[in-house]
């Protein structure tokens, strides 16, 4: 793999090379990002007994990619460092490696475009495959293989592709394949306001077991006690899934349906019999299927956002072995708020992939040029209506002039700790969080925003109290103070009202920016779209750069 | 008519994945084993763990199923494993030993608990962690069914009212081999009861077995030698004194557990394990 990616480096500067005689215009460009972590034990928030608070003291991730582009011809490469790092598996894993993290080759032939190397890609919105890569929760499932597309008219597109996925710098054993066909259809009528137009689309996605993986799942298999067993499975598994985006003026309506044949899956809250005594997580087999559906509008200030769904048996993974965030091969949409301020974000519901019915709505409205608002309601239970999240959420914004703007808010939250991250006995968490944010520009290159919330809980920590302070020198400099307090601890949970502040200072100069701070982290779940990730408790100097070019 | 070519194509595309009939994979079953070959199950685990106890049971199930070929250690280690707070299910004990602690950074690390060693063994490439014990259980058979390549004899010696353990070790090679050969001796501890998360709920009297009390080799092993040679056995003796009965430290409770491990053949930082062999203190 190594000398492939070292010839391909080749073949990029022998392009880079031919581009500068003028055989072969071209563009290059890419990216740097280094996260560089100074490791300071704090034994009192918990950020200790790790080989990093240990004795490494220090760790980096960094990815460095560039991408090349001519005449319908486009290559990228990307070199992944992982020193001492904790992003694979923050319960005090420390892994070292440095490689080749992706690379491509893709060229256009007429209305054939092949690629192969290493792909992201999904079909519809993800349900049935979704390849991508989300460096925060340590995600890169790309698949490692081919794909060609075809298009079959200005409209419509057919592609396939197969492959394995990527785990770190090597791959998993089971074999991917598929290919969806999606499309564009247009009701032009010119006697009306608004015109219909519909993208629908399908898709199917396979997955057939290696010897390893069965050997791993047999091995499993075959100490069930007789009530549980499963007498035999199938080495394919199917996933398809059909889907459409229908646009009428101000409205948007996408609907997904997708189903996937029985297979062999983990599921964690069934129980399985050990001699005569059972526990949870066991190996079923079933079917499983999704429905999915949005429905937005946007016009004349007003937003209208309705989302929907319904989860059942649904873990689509390489191996079934795996857990966590590792070999997943699809991605079902979340159905809460993306929240940005911190004690909002601090309890986020992950997907349940085994079985789920929520939904969503969110409303904004701009009454004129200085006041808006928004309210946003979330509303998850499993499908034995067991009670899993509930969020509303309320936001109100005041601009009175350009060199102000407050917005203020409340955010209140039902969160199933239980569920969500396995805590036993824990009721639900039930939060009160108002917050105010108040942004002044002392003039066109300096201003200060001001940000302060306070979550009210008796359960988990207990109550938070949250202040920060940004100050913003254009156009380089910025500088961020703030400070979390567990000002109203729960004594199960900690001995003593920990402080967690930070210091960060930024500096932008063109597309590099840098940052250095202090930090103090509280342990939390840290998500994406509804993909979540342990994020153990943090002490030390943090060092960042990035830049794209 | 407008759109054959793409319900063509389509339907081409779902006959290629569904077209062809596939023979079912059938789970095998466990045989019976009769084997002399004794696998030393270490299991990382934690008061306020609450899958923990699933692998307890299945240690406990499979020590049911093969009473002669299984010998364990819960190690209780910081993660999940500091005492239980919560009113009405205090924890009496803290189980966790600072050599548990290191031993679990060389055994490397974890996605979470229950994390199971067998023979202090890797079963595929990409497991740079520590298995949970359902992952790691199926290689069980295989392991059974390997050739032991020492013997382990114990005689002990305990007196009770010194509490004085002398515990003497015979290790005889029975095939000819070279590595890093190493003797690892410890006390575990059976029937202690005290708090656990189990699952969904709390459990104030939990039986709490194989726990790991104490080394008494060092937890690096102590060298036996670089070959293993039929008739040249090795013997080692230690001596230990159990500390006072305070609610644990029961010596009908304590268990020496003995094994082999060779250095050379090394997974983490530590060498796998070529035989264990368990005795009561008191038997």
């Amino acid at each position: 793999m190594q000398k492939l990616a070292l010839s391909f480096l080749a073949l990029l500067v022998c392009m880079t090379t031919g581009r500068s005689q003028g055989i072969t215009s071209g563009k290059i460009s890419g990216g740097l990002q280094t996260n560089l972590n100074f490791f300071m034990k704090d034994e009192s928030i918990n950020a200790a007994n790790t080989p990093q608070y240990e004795s490494q003291l220090y760790g980096a991730d960094s990815w460095l990619n560039v991408n090349y582009t001519t005449n319908g011809f486009e290559a990228g490469i990307r070199l992944d460092v992982y020193n001492n790092s904790y992003l694979f598996n923050p319960n005090g894993g420390s892994y070292t490696g440095i490689g080749i993290g992706n690379w491509f080759v893709e060229k256009q032939i007429s209305k054939l475009t092949v690629r192969g190397g290493y792909i992201y890609d999904q079909i519809g919105s993800g349900i049935i495959y979704r390849a991508y890569e989300e460096r925060p929760l340590a995600i890169d499932n790309a698949l490692f293989g081919v794909r060609a597309s075809y298009e079959l008219s200005p409209n419509w597109r057919i592609k396939g592709f197969t492959g394995q996925q990527k785990f770190q710098f090597d791959r998993y054993g089971a074999i991917l394949k598929g290919g969806s066909i999606d499309g564009f259809i247009a009701f032009e009528d010119s006697t009306k306001k608004y015109n219909l137009t519909l993208s629908p689309g399908a898709g199917v996605v396979a997955r057939t077991f290696d010897n390893q993986t069965i050997e791993g799942i047999n091995n499993v298999l075959k100490y069930y006690e007789p009530i549980d067993s499963i007498a035999s499975y199938k080495s394919n598994t199917y996933a398809m899934s059909i889907y459409n985006t229908l646009s009428y003026g101000p409205f948007t309506l996408y609907t997904e349906a997708a189903y996937k044949t029985p297979e062999v899956m983990m599921s964690p809250t069934d129980f399985r019999h050990i001699g005569q005594d059972s526990s949870a997580g066991k190996f079923i087999k079933r079917a499983g299927n999704v429905l999915y559906g949005s429905l937005s509008y946007a016009d004349h200030g007003l937003g209208i956002s309705i989302e929907g769904k319904r989860t059942q048996d649904f873990s689509f993974r390489t191996d079934p072995n795996l857990l966590l965030n590792r070999g997943l091969v699809n991605y079902i949409p979340a159905m809460s708020k993306i929240n940005t301020y911190r004690l909002t974000s601090r309890y986020n519901p992950a997907i349940q992939f085994m079985g789920e019915y929520a939904f969503q709505a969110d409303v904004q409205y701009k009454f004129n040029k200085k006041w808006s608002a928004l309210v946003n309601y979330s509303h998850i239970n499993n499908l034995e209506d067991v009670k899993l999240y509930r969020e509303v959420y309320a936001e109100v914004t005041f601009k009175p002039n350009r060199n102000n703007n407050f917005i203020f808010g409340l955010q209140r939250q039902e969160y199933n700790q239980f569920v969500y991250e396995g805590k036993v006995g824990a009721p639900n968490v039930e939060t009160y969080t108002p917050f105010v944010e108040y942004l002044h520009r002392f003039n066109r290159k300096t201003a200060l925003r001001i940000e302060g919330s306070m979550m009210s809980t008796k359960q988990d920590y207990g109550s938070w109290v949250y202040g920060l302070a940004e100050l913003s020198i254009a156009p380089h400099w910025s500088f961020v103070v703030s400070d979390m307090y567990n000002y109203d601890h729960n004594p199960e949970k900690t001995k003593k009202a920990n402080n967690y502040p930070s210091v960060i200072a930024f500096y932008t100069r063109g597309s590099n920016r840098f940052s250095l701070g202090y930090i103090k982290q509280v342990e939390g779940i840290v998500c994406t779209g509804g993909i979540c990730r342990y994020e153990p408790a943090f002490s030390g100097v943090k060092a960042t750069i990035s830049t794209t070019f | 008519m407008k759109y054959l070519k793409q319900i063509s194509l389509l339907s081409l595309l779902l006959l290629i994945f569904n077209g062809c009939s596939e023979t079912e994979i059938v789970v095998p079953r466990v045989g019976e084993i009769v084997s002399d070959r004794v696998v030393l199950i270490e299991d990382f685990t934690g008061v306020k763990c609450p899958n923990c106890p699933n692998a307890s049971r299945e240690i406990a199930n499979l020590s049911k199923k093969y009473p002669k070929n299984i010998v364990a250690i819960a190690y209780h280690t910081n993660f999940l494993g500091d005492p239980i707070t919560k009113e009405g299910y205090k924890s009496k004990y803290d189980f966790r030993t600072p050599d548990g602690e290191l031993l679990e950074s060389e055994m490397g690390s974890y996605l979470g608990k229950p994390a199971v060693a067998l023979n202090r063994k890797l079963y595929n490439a990409q497991q740079e962690y520590l298995l949970t014990s359902t992952s790691v259980f199926g290689n069980l058979e295989n392991e059974l069914r390997s050739i032991p390549k020492v013997k382990i004899t114990l005689d002990k010696n305990y007196d009770a009212s010194s509490r004085k353990l002398i515990l003497k070790v015979n290790i005889s090679p029975l095939s000819a081999s070279n590595g890093d050969f190493r003797l690892h001796a410890c006390i575990t501890e059976d029937k202690i009861i005290d708090s656990q998360e189990d699952n969904i709920i709390y459990v104030k009297d939990y039986e709490h077995n194989h726990v790991f009390r104490t080394m008494l080799s060092a937890l690096e092993g102590d060298i036996l030698g670089s070959a293993l040679t039929p008739g040249s056995d090795f013997n080692k003796t230690y001596e230990f004194i159990l500390p006072p009965e305070a609610g644990w430290w029961v010596a009908d409770n304590c268990n020496v557990v003995v094994f082999v491990t060779d250095l050379s053949q090394k997974a983490f930082n530590v060498g796998a394990v070529l035989q264990a062999a368990e005795k009561k203190v008191t038997e």
